[in-house]
């Protein structure tokens, strides 16, 4: 069998291109050959090469089986080559895929859809209903010190945000959950401080809040000390950050 | 007889004393007091809190609720105004006001390392 297949010669259902192979320096008579690379997504089997240094090599590969057959292996030592690649069409034409055109409209909304979303995702544990008649009230009370909107925020996130006299922010838990420092928005430390006895963790969440806002000090003094914790966040997301106006000139300008 | 609270006074200990409620004043369940009311709010394990309200026009009922806020202060307890003027927030409180909405009283000496 030869692994010279003319491009569009196999039967419809085929996606292929075709790769001339000129090696530079070459004396031998398999210089110039083609090789092809075939897709064949009816019977999910491919023809595909590996090319380097020394050899060229041509191999089918049966997809569903997920067996590989030598279909040809040519020994060139030190050769130096370039690859010339040109497509083909179902009927035999060599052409290129055409890309799909977004239209200009439709490339811009999804820029400014991006913009919208957030840039990362944290973990969050929002807090579960409570499920004691103590816990309930001390709800009662944080949401009277924080108010509805502060109140919401802490079911949501499952922590109260604080800023303290000294300018850092005190990440507080519920419960046992330490106490998470931030200054100018970066992590410096965690302190532990708990309200001993048997008291629900709300409460425990109020006593540090009320602490914090009105006597940081002593917080501070009171607290066993952590280093700060590893970073939260999670899936990062890059984007373009030019301008709107300059990515919409960017993209008229490619349309 | 009068009712009381049960309030922890020592770190890391089990011991606790109890502060009566002066007879005028009433324990209810609401967090929020009726129109010319006030009410102390004291922060206990048992109970989670304990909500006792005093009427802000019967001079009766601020004489004892005044008792009750210093011997709640004489029992270590430290208390916090919470809102005022229908916003939410917390100030901390030296003396007793009779137009005080609600005030709480938390444990502050129970905090510590963990």
């Amino acid at each position: 069998m030869s692994p010279y297949i003319t491009c569009g010669s196999s039967s419809s259902g085929l996606t292929s291109y075709q790769d001339k192979i000129f090696f530079n320096s070459d004396t031998t008579t398999i210089s110039n050959k083609y090789f092809n690379k075939i897709v064949n997504t009816t019977t999910s089997t491919s023809l595909y090469e590996t090319y380097c240094s020394s050899c060229v090599s041509a191999y089918y590969h049966d997809d569903s089986t997920g067996t590989t057959m030598p279909w040809g292996n040519y020994i060139k030592a030190a050769q130096d080559y370039t690859i010339k690649r040109s497509w083909c069409s179902e009927d035999g034409y060599y052409a290129p895929p055409v890309p799909v055109q977004i239209p200009l409209s439709e490339q811009f909304r999804r820029i400014l859809q991006s913009r919208q979303t957030p840039l990362f995702i944290s973990s969050r544990t929002p807090i579960r209903a409570a499920d004691e008649e103590r816990e309930l009230r001390a709800r009662q009370t944080l949401r009277k010190i924080l108010g509805d909107d502060g109140f919401q925020r802490f079911l949501r996130n499952g922590f109260v945000s604080v800023r303290a006299n000294s300018g850092k922010v005190y990440q507080i838990y519920p419960g046992h959950g330490m106490t998470v420092v931030y200054d100018r928005g970066t992590p410096i430390e965690k302190l532990c401080v708990v309200l001993r006895g048997d008291f629900t963790p709300t409460d425990s969440l109020i006593t540090r809040y009320v602490m914090i806002m009105h006597d940081e000090a002593r917080f501070r003094t009171l607290a066993n000390v952590w280093s700060a914790p590893a970073k939260r966040i999670t899936g990062l997301r890059k984007f373009d950050a030019r301008p709107l106006t300059q990515i919409f000139q960017s993209l008229k300008d490619a349309a | 007889m009068s009712d009381f609270v049960d309030v922890q006074v020592i770190n890391g200990g089990t011991l606790t004393v109890q502060v009566a409620i002066p007879k005028p004043l009433r324990v209810v369940d609401e967090i929020t007091p009726p129109p010319n009311h006030g009410i102390l709010q004291i922060m206990n394990q048992k109970d989670g809190d304990k909500r006792v309200v005093w009427d802000s026009n019967s001079l009766a009922e601020i004489r004892a609720a005044k008792e009750m806020f210093d011997d709640l202060v004489r029992k270590g307890l430290e208390p916090y105004r919470v809102g005022h003027g229908g916003k939410a927030g917390l100030d901390k409180m030296s003396e007793f006001d009779p137009m005080a909405e609600q005030v709480m009283f938390l444990p502050m000496k129970l905090a510590g390392g963990g």
